[in-house]
């Protein structure tokens, strides 16, 4: 036994020393791009790289958009970085329900990526400069907030509003928790998001600050559903710019799309 | 989340203190029944301070008599310069003076109570407490009906925890579950067991002055420093160790069960001397040699021969201490059981019967009033366990303890749990029995260690159980510092199979080849006439499925299987294996432990491989001939080489063997070779 140790660091000098890939837990190089994972982790997100719906970013076909429902959008559109799989729904509730907060860089880097996907998109199909003014996320309530210990959609904005050069600016709250998604049916689901999103009463000046007609307003959450949640909030924003005539567009950009 | 942070000048000097509820504090400092203890002068100091920070003040921060005349900007200074610095010492992070100052707001550091002045104007619920003169029978807040139901919730409260440690979220799930009267009170009612010393109230992750962090659930010394909305903090740490609990942080509050270890009488010391050698094997129908293991292991644990004094204890603790201050290697915790608790080894063979053998050791703790828990790796041992207990003990109360099982907060006499559960208790046990303790995952992982020693009584004492005993355990009996008996034969009384050697090559050459070494194949058509069960142990789960394959071409009658950690239908599969519906099993050391299958042979093949050290040899090994209609199973490594490790797999066997046969416990016929 002994001698096998001392073996075992005589290959550790000639071997580097791996640190454990932060998904995998398995010792191996670590990615320079990705922060904290390995190539083969790397390699298996499911990156969103063609929507066949414009409007909910989704990869596949998309019979939700079409239904009549659809026609009350306040946003423009969503565009996601990836497939909610089963992956990913393991990233995400180690990061959000366990807490293990080094994900943070991880999926913000993932979303800096998405966004420049989606810039460039825009960029093409405007034909013209296309800019966010503001960035703002999907909030938690307080006491989820308190429970958490931090925001999740928070945490991401701010990440890419920093790489970006953007202003992150908390613009929304929301008023009590709403029942767990997965448990409901889609209809009421629906319902109970209805008058959960408000603005934050700092909202208006906010706005009004910026001195133009038109704002164009990103809105950052982790997981797209329904799009019911980034409907409501999308609704407020709108909400808010009334209050000085300011026209809302509001883009909405998630880290999953289910 | 946030505390209040108090100071209370007492007699003898100032001293800080933490509350739940500020209002228990006062009645309890200001009641004529402290006598000295009772409170001079209690100054606010904050209620929105995190509570790591609070609790770091209440244990190392100092206060003389200067503090008698100071003025609230005074103690704002004194309480954040100390703060700060402590922090900053410990956190190696970029924390701001100016986060620290919002969390002593200055109009907060107030006079709350003053012996010479009575009473303060601005607390008018401070009146009624002292002067006790409320109407009996309201409600409102301070009445003595008020009072008989927060002491009532007190006791309730310390009654249920006893013995357990756990986080916020889990106590209040707890209380939820078990429906405690008045829950949304239960920081007034555990404010007062805090007081009686009946409740402990700590940190997730605390800073130690050595140490440094430490999460003191689990001991680990890893952790992540994020910006934190329940506490305010921006670096407020968090256990990366032990996430999968719940998460553990610097201002989560540990709520944990006061254990004072009295000069009383143990459930050790009254166990009846001498113990009755044959009433015990009678009573639970055990073999000679498991007899005279168990009684003496019965005898260590009444006996006072290696109890260390408190002093050399001390020492040793301070010793332990300073080392790992110097060697600054913190990933490895202290084992405090090494220096505290009495331990035993029960080294029994594959096969010998360890589970009977526990039961004359828990019945004696039993019947004396004390706490036994039955701890194992994996969770599917622990249901195995859990009937076979129960009709051993049919009139003691039992938990069953494992993630997401049904028992968590029963009272028991004994428990019986995977050993990830131990992180939620704290001096709960006389008798500790850790099952199978070098398998995966307690083996190597410091957080199971940790748990394991801090759910031990300080007074109580671990049985460990193993065929193959860990290097360092098996250092400390050759050193002579750790008790033990082996059980050198089986159950039925006949010895181990001698593993015998096939050379042949790789299987991944066989694979290749298609084709198999044609001496492993004549021994395998032995196994098939003779109409044996037929384990095939490979190393890597990418053999497995050519692997059946291959032995399928040969065999085209035979129905032939495998399995693997990743194989959903395992269990199905080893029960088709036990009812002869599958006659060979291709898997790796997933089976290597827990499965007795009658009539079978193992085959162990590429046993050169690093993957099989010497004792999962022997635990491969012991899955053959373990029923009393077949002893002689047959136990074959097959591979190119012979390493170091398979000697010294088949030198433990023959030495169990050995020792077996001269001390008589083998029926030996003539044809039985033991060498
Ligand atoms: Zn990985
Ligand atoms: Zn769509
Ligand atoms: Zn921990
Ligand atoms: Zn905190």
């Amino acid at each position: 036994m002994l001698k096998q140790n001392r073996w075992q660091t005589w290959l550790s000098y000639l071997h580097p020393q791996y640190t454990a890939c932060m998904t995998c837990h398995k010792k191996a190089p670590l990615m320079k791009r990705y922060p904290q994972i390995c190539e083969k982790c790397a390699l298996s997100i499911p990156w969103i790289t063609q929507q066949q719906c414009k409007v909910c970013g989704r990869g596949e076909y998309c019979p939700d958009c079409q239904r009549k429902s659809a026609s009350q959008r306040y946003f423009m559109f969503n565009r996601s970085a990836v497939y909610y799989n089963d992956t990913m729904r393991q990233w995400i509730a180690d990061y959000k329900y366990r807490g293990q907060e080094r994900y943070a860089p991880l999926l913000g880097k993932m979303m800096i990526e998405a966004y420049q996907l989606m810039k460039r998109e825009m960029i093409e199909f405007y034909q013209k400069r296309w800019n966010i003014d503001i960035v703002t996320g999907v909030p938690v309530s307080s006491t989820r907030l308190i429970q958490r210990g931090f925001d999740q959609a928070a945490v991401l904005a701010e990440y890419l509003a920093t790489y970006e050069h953007l202003s992150y600016i908390p613009l929304l709250v929301r008023q009590r928790d709403t029942l767990k998604q997965s448990s409901q049916g889609r209809q009421a689901r629906l319902l109970n998001m209805q008058e959960v999103f408000s603005y934050a009463p700092h909202t208006p000046q906010w706005l009004a600050t910026y001195q133009s007609p038109t704002l164009n307003i990103l809105l950052v959450d982790d997981i797209y559903t329904t799009g019911s949640t980034i409907n409501n909030c999308a609704k407020a924003l709108i909400e808010a710019g009334k209050c000085h005539q300011i026209d809302i567009q509001v883009f909405s950009l998630t880290w999953a799309r289910s | 989340m946030h505390i209040v942070l108090y100071a209370i000048r007492k007699s003898k000097g100032w001293l800080f203190e933490i509350s739940l509820d500020v209002r228990i504090d006062l009645i309890w400092w200001t009641s004529e029944k402290r006598r000295d203890e009772r409170a001079q002068k209690i100054i606010c100091i904050s209620s929105v301070i995190p509570l790591g920070w609070a609790i770091q003040c209440q244990q190392y921060l100092e206060l003389d008599h200067r503090a008698d005349c100071w003025s609230p900007t005074e103690w704002k200074q004194y309480i954040e310069k100390w703060l700060y610095n402590r922090i900053r010492n410990y956190n190696h992070s970029h924390i701001q003076y100016s986060e620290i100052q919002p969390v002593i707001p200055i109009e907060q550091i107030q006079l709350l109570w003053d012996d010479k002045l009575g009473k303060t104007e601005d607390i008018p619920f401070l009146l009624s407490t002292i002067e006790e003169k409320q109407n009996e029978g309201t409600q409102y807040p301070l009445s003595s009906t008020w009072k008989k139901q927060v002491m009532l919730g007190a006791i309730t409260l310390a009654k249920m925890m006893t013995g357990r440690s756990l986080l916020a979220t889990e106590y209040i799930m707890m209380m939820t579950d078990q429906q405690v009267d008045n829950i949304q009170e239960w920081k007034t009612y555990t404010q007062l067991a805090y007081l009686t010393q009946s409740l402990r109230l700590l940190t997730g992750v605390h800073i130690d002055p050595i140490l440094g962090y430490q999460c003191q659930r689990c001991g680990s010394h890893t952790m992540n420093h994020t910006p934190c909305a329940s506490c305010g903090s921006s670096a407020c740490a968090y256990c990366e160790t032990c996430l999968n609990l719940g998460r553990s942080r610097e201002c989560t509050l540990l709520i944990q069960s006061v254990y004072v270890a009295s000069s009383r009488t143990t459930p050790f010391s009254t166990i009846d001397i001498p113990i009755h050698t044959e009433h015990i094997q009678t009573r639970w129908g055990l073999s000679d040699a498991q007899t005279e293991a168990t009684t003496s292991a019965l005898h260590f644990l009444i006996g006072s021969a290696n109890r260390l004094n408190p002093k050399t204890i001390f020492n040793k603790k301070l010793f332990a201490t300073l080392f790992l201050y110097f060697i600054k290697n913190k990933k490895k915790f202290p084992r405090t059981s090494y220096f505290t608790h009495k331990r035993f080894l029960l080294w029994a063979v594959t096969g010998a019967g360890k589970t009977e053998m526990t039961f004359p050791l828990i019945d004696s703790v039993l019947k004396n009033a004390g706490k036994v828990l039955v701890a194992t790796p994996r969770r599917d041992v622990v249901l195995e366990l859990a009937p076979r207990m129960a009709k051993a003990f049919p009139t003691t109360t039992m938990a069953v303890l494992y993630g997401g099982s049904e028992d968590r907060w029963q009272e028991a006499d004994l428990t019986i749990a995977t050993t990830h559960q131990l992180l939620r208790f704290s001096q709960a046990f006389d008798l500790v029995i850790l099952d199978e303790l070098d398998a995966f995952p307690f083996h190597n992982d410091p957080m199971l260690a940790y748990a394991a020693n801090h759910c031990c009584k300080s007074d109580g004492a671990f049985v460990y159980l193993s065929a193959t005993p860990p290097t360092t355990l098996q250092k400390e009996i050759k050193r002579g510092t750790l008790a033990h008996a082996k059980v050198p034969a089986r159950f039925h009384g006949h010895p181990l199979p001698v593993p015998k050697y096939i050379s042949m090559p790789t299987v991944n050459n066989a694979l290749k080849k298609k084709q198999l070494a044609h001496t492993l194949l004549k021994q395998l058509r032995y196994s098939v006439t003779r109409q044996a069960q037929i384990f095939v142990f490979v190393s890597r789960i990418a053999l497995i499925e050519s692997l059946v394959e291959l032995l399928q071409s040969y065999f085209p009658q035979l129905s032939i299987a495998g399995t693997s950690s990743q194989d959903v239908e395992r269990a199905n599969k080893v029960l088709l294996f036990r009812e002869q519906q599958i006659r060979i099993l291709v898997t790796t050391t997933i089976l290597e432990r827990g499965v007795t299958i009658p009539y079978s042979d193992v085959y162990i093949l590429d046993a050169d491989s690093s993957l099989f050290d010497a004792a999962s040899l022997v635990q491969m090994a012991g899955r053959a001939g373990r029923s009393k209609e077949d002893p002689k199973g047959l136990v074959i490594f097959a591979s190119k080489q012979w390493t170091i490790e398979q000697k010294k797999a088949v030198a433990q066997i023959k030495l169990m063997n050995r020792i077996a046969k001269r001390k008589g416990y083998l029926h030996l016929s003539k044809s039985t070779d033991i060498r």
